[in-house]
């Protein structure tokens, strides 16, 4: 049994201006304790996994891993490998951003055995990477990009969509670029203005930003774009060559098991999803205090993997549909404005992708 | 029990709303001592919390009271009574227990619309008036000018009214003195067979119906037998007593007095207000005077939110009934809106008392219908309907015309507002009757109105226009011809019933308007565009579109957003459960409330 591993570095260099998550600032003496804890988690959490159960993916994100002093990523994975087996082939996909992305970042990372990195390049327009306080240029970004490709790394690049000072020929020229630069997958993300941000001040005070049908409008213009390079849209936010898909991400769409080592992180084993505490001086200190968010029976898990699974090109398997007691001929014969079924899974048509929400909550509620 | 009636007093306080009848209710009762300090609560009459919220009174509480005039014993009964124009009928009922009223009138305000209303009222049930002067303490008072107002504009002797301040306990007794002196005791004859008027009731949980009485003929107690006149049903009394104002129960009720009476009646119809109670094995052989029949002027469909309810909805209804005659309901059904019930009310405020009432008192979600007139639909066979729901009207083929009831409305203002409120009337279709200067500082407006446009926002414009100094009153006037069209609303082309209305059709494109922009506000975007029209006949008058949603969606989920996201979804799908499906629109209640009120531009 093959599980997806998540690792969470939740230091930046910068904080950006849009950005609520959990994270701080990167300073070298907790990142070096950091390490430690996480070691120390794998150990705790190799209890939870099954014997034989190797992690067939493996996606290490923030925060801005790339941001780690040389060696501490190594440190970390070795000591993590030492309690969680790595499956023979996994996906292995590191995030970074743009000005961290270093050729010796890039020789290290190889190293270390990523095979696929996820880079946040988020805009080529110079006057949106300021409003949203990005500490790299277009350029550096491009040039992120194809350093990765060139060294033989699968790349996925991502873009944010409604954002200040943003056109439909800027997400062209985006996806154009990405491609040029040799990306095989692009994310592409609508900005939530979060309160407490700067951007939400910034936004308050009347810095132009797309309403949400001019944001729209821009979601279909970067999927067309995507489309006519070749990238075909998977999920809502995700588009790549056919076969470069994400295995990791496709995970969480499909209610599968992943294990989350890190402050703050996610994990869904068992039936039983979990994530633990976002207290970093805890965690520094060696805690791995887990909250439980929901445990689910397996009709339940049968609805999630359902709902989720509707998120993606692949859709919701008709055993889970079975399993979640809903009858795909009789919704179809309701709803067959939104759905297809063709016997093997249930599907969302495209078009009604970015409207599911309704959908969803009024046909598979 | 008492054979002697010469000592007993029965009367009522009426007023112009806010001219302090409740508060000289309560100091009555602090100086006969009826009400301990302790259990004294402010406004005590007003016993419900929408009463006391809105500072008038709905129920009728007789209060009992005892008072020792140059020496010898008297019962005081105070019979409270309702202080606004919809509750005219309850009024009159009062009444009817009462041989006296006093009549307060403000001592800055003067004689307002309803001082008059109450009036006529009492003198048509001949009860004697004691005029007094209320809130002599103002440094506004005029109480001269107002007495001569009371003399000129009424017509009654005011040199001898007491000048009082309910509020600082001034002059109450000179008011009792005046009743005990001036107000006639009741003359019942003891030996003749029971007659009782039920001026109203309430429901208790343990006892059943209970019947407020006043007691004409004869005597009741525990064990006797009664029969209900109108109905023939019989029933053993169980207990007899009165208020003070706590229940008190007594041996028996003899003529001229007022109580309450129990005899485990389970039967809403059983209680009738108006009716006359007589004994079953010795009755009399008149019934009084019947009463006028409440009749409803206003008429809504209620809903409940969740179709799940109606049945909690019709077990209210019938509660609320036995506490209040004048409310009437029918069960009604909705295309859009389900199994319901059409209610019949006194005025407007009598249907938000209810509306609030069903929501407070029994916890229900409603969704409630615009308030409409009864109408009068002339066929082209020449036959005549009542229609009181839009949706009811036939096929404008077989109508030859519509008529609509009308209201003889009396107006009182400074005459500063008289070309604003002359505009309104106009405006409200309102045909010039009078205008009369009572006194430099007041003026009378009289106008014909259709009572459609009296019950809309009449009186929250007339308000607002006149920075709360103009009064209203009005009285039923007849039908009249009238150029009525029903507007129906269309969601997606499909014809909405719950919207629909009967209008002037000179209003109806305004209207239109209005409530397709405001509908376009409530409706939330859904899969496909929503067209909303209004429409006359097969007309479209008025359009607004709400556009297909653009985005409905957490675009980034990823593990730790799935458990939020589930969340999210959950609340959304409760949120839909609160909505109303109208073909393929889903439509929010208070969607159906837009068309009740207007800002007033």
């Amino acid at each position: 049994m093959s599980f997806g591993l998540y690792i969470h570095i939740p230091f930046c260099k910068s904080v950006c201006a849009y950005c609520d998550f959990f994270r701080g600032v990167y300073d070298s003496h907790r990142a070096q304790r950091y390490v430690g804890a996480l070691i120390n988690n794998a150990k705790k959490a190799a209890a939870e996994l099954r014997p034989q159960q190797a992690a067939d993916s493996v996606y290490i994100g923030g925060g801005t891993p790339t941001v780690l002093a040389e060696g501490m990523l190594a440190a970390a994975l070795e000591g993590i490998k030492k309690h969680i087996k790595f499956a023979e082939g996994a996906e292995f996909t590191c995030e970074g951003n743009p000005e961290s992305f270093t050729e010796k970042k890039a020789e290290e990372l190889k190293r270390l055995g990523v095979n696929r990195v996820s880079l946040g390049v988020q805009s080529l327009n110079g006057a949106t990477l300021r409003a949203l306080g990005r500490a790299h240029t277009a350029r550096q970004a491009v040039a992120a990009v194809e350093l990765a490709a060139r060294r033989g790394f699968r790349v996925s690049a991502d873009m944010m969509l409604g954002v200040p000072f943003q056109t439909e020929a800027d997400v062209k020229a985006f996806v154009r670029a990405m491609r040029e630069a040799g990306a095989e997958h692009l994310s592409a993300y609508m900005l939530t203005v979060h309160e407490g941000t700067p951007l939400f001040e910034a936004v308050r005070r009347g810095e132009f930003c797309p309403s949400e049908d001019e944001s729209a409008d821009l979601y279909e213009a970067f999927f067309r774009a995507a489309a006519e390079c070749g990238y075909a849209r998977y999920e809502i936010s995700n588009a790549a060559f056919p076969g470069a898909e994400c295995r990791h991400n496709l995970k969480y769409w499909r209610a599968e098991e992943y294990l989350g080592l890190g402050a703050g992180a996610f994990s869904m084993l068992g039936g039983r999803r979990y994530h633990i505490k976002e207290d970093l001086d805890a965690y520094l200190a060696g805690s791995c205090e887990e909250v439980t968010d929901e445990v689910m029976s397996a009709k339940e898990l049968a609805l999630e993997q359902t709902v989720f699974g509707l998120r993606t090109r692949f859709g919701a398997p008709a055993e889970a549909l079975a399993a979640a007691g809903i009858d795909a001929a009789e919704l179809l014969s309701r709803a067959g404005r939104y759905f297809t079924f063709d016997g093997g899974a249930l599907r969302l048509k495209e078009e009604f992708w970015l409207v599911s929400d309704g959908i969803i909550t009024k046909y598979i509620l | 029990m008492p054979k002697d009636q010469s000592n007993i007093r029965n009367f009522c306080i009426v007023a112009h709303i806010d001219h302090g009848k409740s508060t000289l209710a309560d100091r009555i009762m602090d100086v006969t001592g009826a009400v301990s300090a302790r259990e004294a609560k402010q406004q005590l009459l007003d016993s419900m919390d929408i009463e006391r919220e809105r500072g008038i009174t709905i129920k009728l509480t007789p209060v009992r009271m005892k008072y020792i005039y140059e020496g010898k014993e008297y019962v005081l009964n105070l019979i409270d009574t309702p202080g606004h124009v919809d509750f005219t009928y309850e009024v009159s009922r009062s009444l009817k227990a009462c041989e006296g009223a006093i009549l307060i009138v403000d001592a800055s305000q003067g004689v307002e619309a309803q001082t008059l209303t109450n009036v006529y009222l009492a003198l048509d049930n001949d009860l004697e008036i004691l005029p007094v002067i209320n809130k002599i303490d103002l440094p506004s008072a005029r109480p001269d000018e107002v007495k001569a107002e009371i003399e000129d504009v009424i017509g009654l002797p005011a040199d001898d009214a007491p000048l009082i301040s309910a509020k600082e306990g001034i002059g109450i007794e000179q008011v009792l003195e005046q009743v005990i002196t001036l107000l006639p005791p009741p003359k019942g004859d003891f030996d003749a067979p029971l007659k009782a008027l039920i001026f109203d009731s309430f429901y208790d949980s343990y006892k059943g119906a209970i019947s407020i009485i006043r007691v004409f003929d004869g005597a009741v107690r525990a064990g006797d037998k009664i029969k209900m006149m109108s109905t023939g049903a019989t029933f053993d009394v169980t207990e007899v007593g009165f208020f003070t104002p706590s229940s008190t129960p007594c041996e028996s009720l003899s003529a001229g007095e007022v109580g309450y009476l129990c005899a485990s009646i389970k039967n809403v119809s059983d209680t009738k207000v108006g009716d006359t109670i007589t004994s079953a094995t010795r009755p009399t052989a008149q019934p009084l005077p019947g009463f006028k029949e409440a009749e409803p002027m206003v008429f809504s469909g209620i809903y409940p939110a969740d179709g799940a309810h109606y049945d909690d909805l019709k077990e209210a209804l019938e509660k609320l009934k036995l506490n209040d005659a004048a409310l009437f309901y029918e069960p009604e059904v909705s295309a859009a809106l389900g199994f319901g019930f059409r209610c019949g009310f006194l005025g407007l405020l009598h249907m938000e008392i209810i509306e609030e009432r069903l929501e407070r008192e029994f916890d229900l979600d409603l969704i409630t219908t615009a308030p409409s007139v009864s109408y009068r639909v002339v066929t082209t066979k020449g036959e005549t309907l009542e229609v009181s729901n839009p949706t009811a009207l036939p096929p404008m083929g077989e109508i030859d015309h519509l008529e609509e009831p009308m209201v003889k409305a009396s107006v009182y203002t400074p005459p500063e507002y008289v070309g604003t409120i002359m505009e309104l009337c106009q405006d409200k279709r309102g045909t010039f009757v009078n205008m009369t200067y009572i006194e430099p500082t007041r003026v009378l407006l009289e106008y014909d109105m259709p009572l459609g446009e009296i019950i809309y926002d009449f009186f929250d414009s007339l308000k607002s226009r006149s920075k709360g100094y103009a009064s209203l009153d009005y009285e039923m006037n007849g039908y009249k011809r009238s150029d009525l069209v029903k507007m129906d609303i269309l969601l997606n082309g499909e014809v909405c019933d719950a919207l629909s209305l009967i209008i002037h059709r000179e209003k109806a494109y305004a209207r239109g308007r209005a409530i397709a922009e405001k509908l376009k506000d409530v409706i939330p975007r859904q899969q496909f565009e929503i067209p909303i029209q209004a429409a006359i006949g097969g007309k479209v008058i008025a359009r607004e579109t709400v556009k297909a949603v653009r985005k409905d969606v957490l675009a980034k989920c990823y593990g730790g957003d799935i458990t939020r996201k589930k969340k999210l979804l959950e609340k959304q799908k409760e949120g839909k459960k609160r909505m109303r499906q109208i073909g393929s629109v889903e439509v929010p209640s208070e969607a159906f409330m837009t068309i009740l009120k207007f800002d007033n531009k």
